[in-house]
């Protein structure tokens, strides 16, 4: 006679199509839950609470974390603008100077491989190098940029490259692209390799140049590239962090502030803990929304690679 | 999204009743039934969750009680201050770490974070149990973390008895008091003085300018004007957060002597005009007397600048006795500099503002508290304070350790007004910002009144706002309304 749980479970089973795959899986969504999911709930949790991080009393708040960041939080609205101004940079810039050059490198030049070289030497550099280099170049006193501006004769140019608040982000934004083109140019040779030669040989025939072949042919055969090169950009852009700390720390008066740097000020530096996760759940809704646009977009190059 | 797709779409996928699997030797196949998927599988989930179970359980004890395992070597963290840097022989070689351990046969680790990573490292350690077993203490570092350290009073009573506090100096005992002034919590390091500019001699003689005839502000200002007509920049400054804050707790000493008190007790506030005509100075000094670009950017400590290029005439930001270490730098211009090429002077109108640097404190629940104990003792009052107030000059918290001469110039232009100041009747009491949330607040505000964000008036406003915060922190105890 079998035992009625193994009968009660087959019939849950087999009304429900389910069988032993289900719990195969289940150990790693057992660790997703407890490492991943559990946090990100706790987040949500966390946010509606004044806690300075180590203390045993929390406060519950309700909804005023959220409600001070978006009606008092000056620094959260320009931490907002600056990471639109970050992803709208980090991708721009990238795909048109990156693309230039990987259709260039992709010629026949000479010393074509040392240029491939020095355009990726930077993004194999720790950001905490980078970071520290061009501290150095945007010095006011003795750095690089200033001293070769003042040997130029082009001393009325030089600024406070980090400490003016109108061009602290557009340095540190510039340094990021600096950091990043040389990924562009790899990932966008790669996918030239692939286009056949005959396409080219082709157009050749029917008399299309330089330009021509680039933009007729090219780039519309390097979508897919594109389009997944866009989608790590602007993610990247919603999380970046690592320059901005090392730079600016997000001054002057948070003229270069980024999301996550607020989010570590307010729970490292502040103490509030609360409040950093109402923030970190308005980053995480971000996050999630740029990724949703990403599985669309993939899923759209997908089917018109295919 | 990205995770459980494809852990519902391998589950979907596998809804096949029974399976078949093959034995990698034999290649014999056999069918894996429902049944006995179901028992190991429930024997495999039962094991994950026991072993996730013990994690946890074992994160709640060690919640309960944090410190490390005694392991023969104690750990201090720390921040590469006067009472951790260096004390170097005469070859020049560190033998701070070897002395502790020739002296008591403990093992010792220091492990020194850049200033800023600091307090973050210390938040994530203490309250998770996995930090050292004796930390250095800063107000600004600090916040609720005074909690985590371990009450000193008892061991200090058997050390030297009832009235040991009065073998520290004043301001040393004043400031322990008020993280708890039942129970010290920490013991005093090496002590600081705010509000003393270093400059270089020949500079102020070329310039036709007497330090010592500074008494008023009028009288810097028309010495800074003097500077600016030889062609010297006046002062040479950075946009880090501490030298920020260190200027503006300076300055305020000239425009609002003392209110620092009265405002973190309630009695005052930071929108006070006298306080609001502090930030107006800040702002003034950096932007007329300092390099351009000074704000925002994260420069480095200007010492390197100062002493090696020999552009500007005075550098202050927590100038005084934590520099002092620089005797015994590496480089030989600093060196040669500090012995010396510079003097000090307070600034005209201000009282001074002396502090304790850096505090020594034991780790609450630290499987080594006997062996941190004789390090506290051993650095703050024992043979490694006479060693570092003897190597680097600088005075302790521990009235009966003197600093050591130099037998250079240094002990007269730097050594003995800075000394002389510290041991002063008037010199300050709780003069700092205590509180995270306002030393923040000004770090964020300061530079945006010297680019012309916002005006003095709302920074104040945001500093006050800040403080009102802290006020109902849950671990701001030491802030107290009158």
């Amino acid at each position: 006679m079998p035992h009625p749980i193994s009968s009660t479970w087959r019939r849950f089973a087999r009304r429900h199509k389910l069988n032993s795959g289900l719990l195969f899986v289940l150990p790693a969504l057992a660790a997703y839950l407890l490492y991943v999911a559990w946090p990100t709930v706790s987040i949500f949790e966390m946010s509606l609470y004044d806690w300075d991080g180590v203390s045993a009393t929390q406060s519950f708040v309700g909804l005023q974390n959220y409600v001070e960041l978006f009606t008092q939080d000056r620094a959260f609205r320009l931490s907002i603008r600056n990471n639109v101004l970050w992803a709208i940079f980090a991708t721009t810039v990238p795909l048109v100077f990156g693309f230039l050059l990987a259709y260039t490198l992709n010629q026949r030049l000479r010393f074509r491989n040392l240029y491939r070289t020095a355009l990726f030497l930077p993004v194999v550099v720790s950001s905490v190098v980078v970071g520290f280099t061009w501290a150095f170049i945007y010095n006011p006193q003795a750095g690089l940029l200033s001293t070769t501006l003042a040997a130029l004769g082009l001393r009325a140019l030089d600024r406070a490259w980090l400490g003016d608040p109108g061009i602290a982000i557009y340095s540190v934004i510039v340094v990021a692209l600096w950091q990043s083109l040389g990924a562009w140019v790899v990932i966008y040779l790669a996918a030239l390799q692939s286009v056949p030669d005959e396409i080219y040989d082709s157009a050749a025939i029917d008399g299309a140049g330089f330009w021509q072949k680039m933009i007729f042919i090219a780039f519309p055969l390097t979508r897919f590239t594109t389009a997944v090169l866009i989608i790590l950009s602007l993610i990247s852009a919603v999380k970046t962090f690592d320059l901005v700390y090392l730079l600016t720390r997000g001054g002057p008066y948070h003229a270069s502030e980024v999301m996550a740097l607020g989010v570590y000020q307010q729970a490292f530096k502040l103490n509030h803990h609360g409040y950093a996760s109402a923030l970190s759940v308005v980053l995480l809704l971000i996050g999630t929304a740029v990724t949703i646009v990403q599985l669309r977009l993939y899923a759209h190059a997908e089917e018109s690679h295919e | 999204v990205a995770v459980l797709s494809p852990i519902v779409e391998t589950t979907r996928r596998g809804l096949a009743a029974n399976f078949q699997v093959r034995d990698s030797a034999t290649g014999a196949g056999r069918t894996v039934t429902r049944r006995i998927f179901v028992r190991r599988a429930g024997l495999l989930i039962g094991a994950v969750a026991g072993l996730l179970g013990a994690g946890v359980a074992r994160t709640e004890r060690v919640q309960a009680a944090p410190g490390r395992l005694a392991s023969g070597r104690l750990t201090v963290w720390g921040w590469p201050t006067g009472i951790i840097l260096a004390v170097v022989d005469e070859s020049g070689k560190d033998v701070l770490v070897e002395t502790f351990k020739a002296d008591t046969g403990i093992e010792l680790e220091l492990v020194k974070y850049d200033y800023k990573d600091y307090p973050p490292a210390l938040k994530t350690a203490l309250p998770a149990g996995t930090g050292p077993d004796a930390v250095l203490t800063d107000w600004d570092a600090m916040g609720p973390l005074w909690d985590f350290l371990m009450p000193l009073d008892e061991m200090a009573v058997k050390e030297w008895g009832d009235n040991w506090n009065e073998q520290f100096t004043e301001p040393a005992t004043s400031e322990m008091a008020l993280v708890d002034a039942q129970n010290a919590r920490y013991l005093p390091g090496n002590m600081q003085l705010l509000g003393w500019p270093l400059y270089w001699i020949e500079d102020f003689q070329k310039a036709g300018i007497d330090a010592a005839s500074l008494k008023t502000w009028a009288d810097m200002e028309a010495a800074v004007g003097k500077l600016k007509l030889a062609g010297l920049q006046p002062f040479l400054g950075s946009g880090a957060n501490w030298q920020i804050v260190d200027w503006f707790q300076s300055l305020v000493e000239v425009s609002a002597p003392g209110k620092i008190e009265e405002v973190q007790r309630g009695s005052g506030k930071f929108t006070d005009p006298d306080m609001v005509e502090a930030f107006k100075l800040h702002a003034k000094v950096h932007n007329e007397w300092m390099q351009s670009g000074v704000a925002g950017a994260e420069a480095a400590v200007p010492i390197d600048g100062f002493s090696a290029q020999h552009a500007c005439a005075m550098v202050m930001a927590a100038a005084g006795t934590p520099w002092f270490n620089f005797l015994g730098s590496d480089n030989p211009t600093i060196r040669e500099a500090i012995n010396n090429r510079w003097g000090t002077f307070l600034l005209p109108q201000s009282k001074g503002l002396a502090a304790t640097d850096a505090g020594v404190a034991i780790v609450k629940g630290t499987k080594n508290q006997d062996a941190a104990w004789e390090y506290v003792k051993w650095t703050t009052t024992g043979h490694g304070a006479e060693l570092i107030a003897k190597n680097t000059a600088q005075p302790m918290g521990f009235k009966k350790i003197q600093p050591g001469k130099r037998g250079t110039p240094f002990d007269r232009n730097l050594a003995e007004p800075l000394f002389a100041a510290l041991q002063h009747p008037t010199a300050n009491k709780f003069r700092r910002i205590l509180a995270p949330e306002v030393y923040q607040a000004l770090a964020d505000t300061l530079p945006g009144v010297i680019t012309a964000q916002i005006t003095a008036e709302e920074a104040a406003a945001e500093v006050q706002e800040a403080l009102e915060k802290s006020f109902q922190g849950a671990g701001q105890k030491w802030l107290r309304r009158s």
